[in-house]
């Protein structure tokens, strides 16, 4: 059945992780971007739809036009694998009104001012609200980079690192 | 084995993969265990039986990609382990596989507090930057980071001197019924590389390569390297009747005029010494939090030093690429180029602000890592060392070292072209090398020849067979018999499709993966259903 099949959260959007690993595994032929700037920016939006496995789509969507189309179509009858590249743009896209059931926090790059808390991720204290916030939506939030590692919840992340 | 030899095998794990100095070399011990046994070979003095061992661990796993540091297991510890206690009790490789195999997995934990070790040394690294001394930033990613691992490689010293004392009292106190048990894990977990291998390159459209692979090794006999000849030859075939080659095919679209300028104040030595400095410490300060971020900023060194004068420039122009940043080393390698050429625009007064030189180096770096990823590890290293092992498998030592060395002199010359081409056209080459489809051809091409060996491979190595017997009041019938009268191999094949969706459907979590197959190994083989 077509639909979300994996929604995550990598500012690093394609990279090893998502083609060797993650498009496979959950089944993908379509890799929806949402990230506003990225929209705009027409040299890297070329670079990512260029840099594709064959018969793989690609398409890139504000926030704005994503939870649209999504509520219009369902985005279409493709295997999605959603990326995202801030957990901003999500919480944008689910208040435009995207549906999701399940993030995957996969990549977010260490920077001054933010915590690492699992493996490669790193949350701001603006970004664990955020987080909480959309969990309290009903949106089961997990961490976790391959899949053949492990993964851990939110609650924990939050347990061990921001209380 | 004496306490001496134990020292020198550590030491060749420290070198090769604590320090992984010399990225294109020092990326084989990361990703496959047989030149590491090769290694523990040379030092033992029995590189044979040390590469038939390699061999045996090699097939488990080919195709491993491990990407941005995720790998579930350290292969050189298997093989350091496997291999030392093989050679030194005369244990068959089968059964050393099924030692390795746990020690891998534990010997990961090893890589996780290197990494840690990493971190302190990038924190020591964006002080020096701060400071604006390149040398600090250059020691403190080179000799730091290096030198404290030498610690660490203690443990290892120490499983290596004593494992095969454990290893050898342990196997005598095991059952019979176990000993069978453990045989047939070691048969049955070749299946296991193959299938990972299967996921990174098994498209549908391309299984028929798959299938040829196998049924030429089953009923023509092929050896493995003339299969590969044959492979090469479909593979150009294919993408010459796909239009990816020949006249139709879109060709690198080098307009000279675009190159970014003509005036430069980087020589081409400047740029050859940066894109050294890049291969030999790509990975050297890999950690949790920047990833290759500080060894990026080592690598932009010779460039600041040559662009920036004053000690603003150079302290704004290190803190600039101290930040976090990932790909894949040998294809990104076009990243570190393309940036090069910003910093020398920028010196040369063009507005090129911090955002767009970080704007790009982030856009770039996934893809390319994605690529890469496929590239280098998904396709290249497991195709160089699939051609190896039936050498490997027969004692010869030239299939120990041979990979090592044409898939690290083939990477280093990929990433100086790429990288040379990326300082040439600036970011305008992403697109250039991206738009000619020379990555989707290459990664085509080497998909079919893949598949078509990893066919080979599975009715050549995974040795699976039933010894039961049917007995009816006419007489006894072999169920092996009836197996090959179907199809020959039909077991083998079982096997990898049974492993296949076990990781994709069961367990994808590799550790547990590995344990139940031990666990169905035992069973089966402990019970004499399969030998």
């Amino acid at each position: 059945m077509a639909g979300l099949k994996l929604v995550r959260i990598d500012d690093r959007l394609i990279h090893g992780q998502i083609i060797t690993k993650w498009l496979h595994s959950s089944r993908s032929n379509t890799i929806v971007i949402v990230d506003d700037e990225l929209v705009n920016d027409e040299f890297l939006s070329s670079v990512f739809l260029l840099a594709k496995p064959d018969g793989i789509d690609v398409e890139i969507k504000s926030a704005e036009q994503a939870a649209k189309e999504w509520k219009e179509t369902k985005l279409g009858s493709g295997n999605i694998l959603m990326l995202f590249k801030t957990v901003e743009q999500v919480k944008k896209a689910v208040g435009f009104g995207l549906e999701i059931k399940e993030l995957q926090v996969g990549g977010i790059a260490a920077k001054q001012g933010k915590k690492r808390v699992f493996s490669t991720i790193s949350l701001s204290q603006e970004e664990v609200s955020d987080l909480i916030d959309l969990s309290n939506r009903g949106i089961k939030i997990y961490f976790q980079m391959v899949p053949e590692a492990a993964s851990t919840d939110l609650d924990s992340i939050v347990k061990q690192n921001f209380s | 084995m004496t306490i001496v030899q134990a020292i020198i095998i550590g030491l060749i794990y420290f070198l090769f993969r604590f320090t992984q100095l010399g990225l294109t070399f020092s990326a084989p011990f990361f990703f496959s265990p047989l030149p590491m046994s090769f290694c523990v070979g040379l030092v033992l003095g029995d590189v044979s039986t040390a590469v038939m061992v390699g061999a045996q661990l090699q097939l488990i796993y080919l195709g491993l990609v491990s990407p941005g540091g995720s790998a579930p297991s350290d292969v050189a510890i298997a093989a350091m382990v496997g291999t030392s206690v093989a050679l030194t009790t005369g244990m068959a490789p089968e059964m050393a596989v099924v030692l390795a195999v746990p020690a891998g997995l534990i010997g990961r934990q090893l890589n996780v507090l290197a990494y840690t070790i990493n971190v302190a040394c990038t924190h020591l690294g964006d002080k020096y930057a701060e400071e604006g001394s390149i040398k600090g930033v250059i020691m403190s990613g080179a000799l730091l980071p290096n030198i404290s691992k030498l610690l660490l490689t203690i443990p290892l010293v120490i499983v290596v001197y004593f494992g095969p004392t454990v290893a050898e009292a342990a196997m005598e106190a095991i059952p019979q019924w176990l000993l069978n048990g453990f045989a047939t894990i070691g048969s049955i977990m070749p299946a296991l590389g193959f299938a990972i291998m299967l996921n990174v390159i098994g498209k549908k459209q391309l299984m028929p390569y798959f299938a040829v692979g196998f049924l030429a090794v089953q009923y023509l006999d092929i050896p493995i390297l003339p299969l590969a000849i044959f492979g090469a030859v479909m593979a150009f075939l294919h993408l010459t009747f796909t239009g990816k080659i020949g006249e139709n095919a879109k060709k690198i679209d080098i307009d000279e005029e675009s190159q970014v300028d003509e005036k430069h104040l980087l020589t081409k030595k400047d740029v050859t010494k940066s894109y050294l400095m890049w291969w030999t410490f790509a990975e050297s300060t890999h950690n949790y939090e920047r990833l290759l971020g500080h060894s990026f900023c080592m690598a932009m060194t010779p460039i600041i030093k040559k662009l920036y004068t004053t000690k603003e420039d150079i302290s704004a122009a290190l803190q600039r690429h101290m930040v976090f940043f990932n790909t894949e080393s040998v294809w990104g390698s076009v990243v570190v180029g393309i940036t090069a050429a910003m910093e020398e625009q920028r010196a040369m007064g063009a507005n090129v602000p911090d955002s767009a030189i970080n704007g790009i180096k982030t856009g770039l770096m996934g893809p390319f890592a994605g690529i890469g990823d496929t590239l280098s590890y998904g396709t290249l290293l497991p195709i160089i060392l699939a051609l190896f092992v039936p050498l490997a498998k027969a004692g010869n030592p030239i299939a120990g070292i041979a990979p090592v060395l044409i898939f690290g002199i083939l990477s280093l010359f990929i990433g100086l072209w790429l990288f040379r081409f990326g300082y040439k056209f600036g970011s305008k080459s992403a697109l250039t090398l991206l738009k000619s489809g020379m990555f989707e051809s290459i990664i085509m091409g080497a998909s079919i020849l893949g598949l078509l060996m990893i066919g080979g491979l599975v009715a050549e190595y995974v040795n699976v067979t039933t010894p039961l017997v049917i007995t009816t009041g006419v007489g006894e019938y072999a169920i092996q018999d009836i197996f090959d009268s179907i199809l020959k191999g039909l077991l083998p094949l079982l096997t990898l499709g049974g492993v296949y969706a076990f990781i994709n459907k069961v367990s994808k979590n590799y550790v547990v993966a590995i344990l139940l197959l031990f666990i169905i190994g035992i069973v089966l083989g402990g019970l004499g259903i399969i030998a």
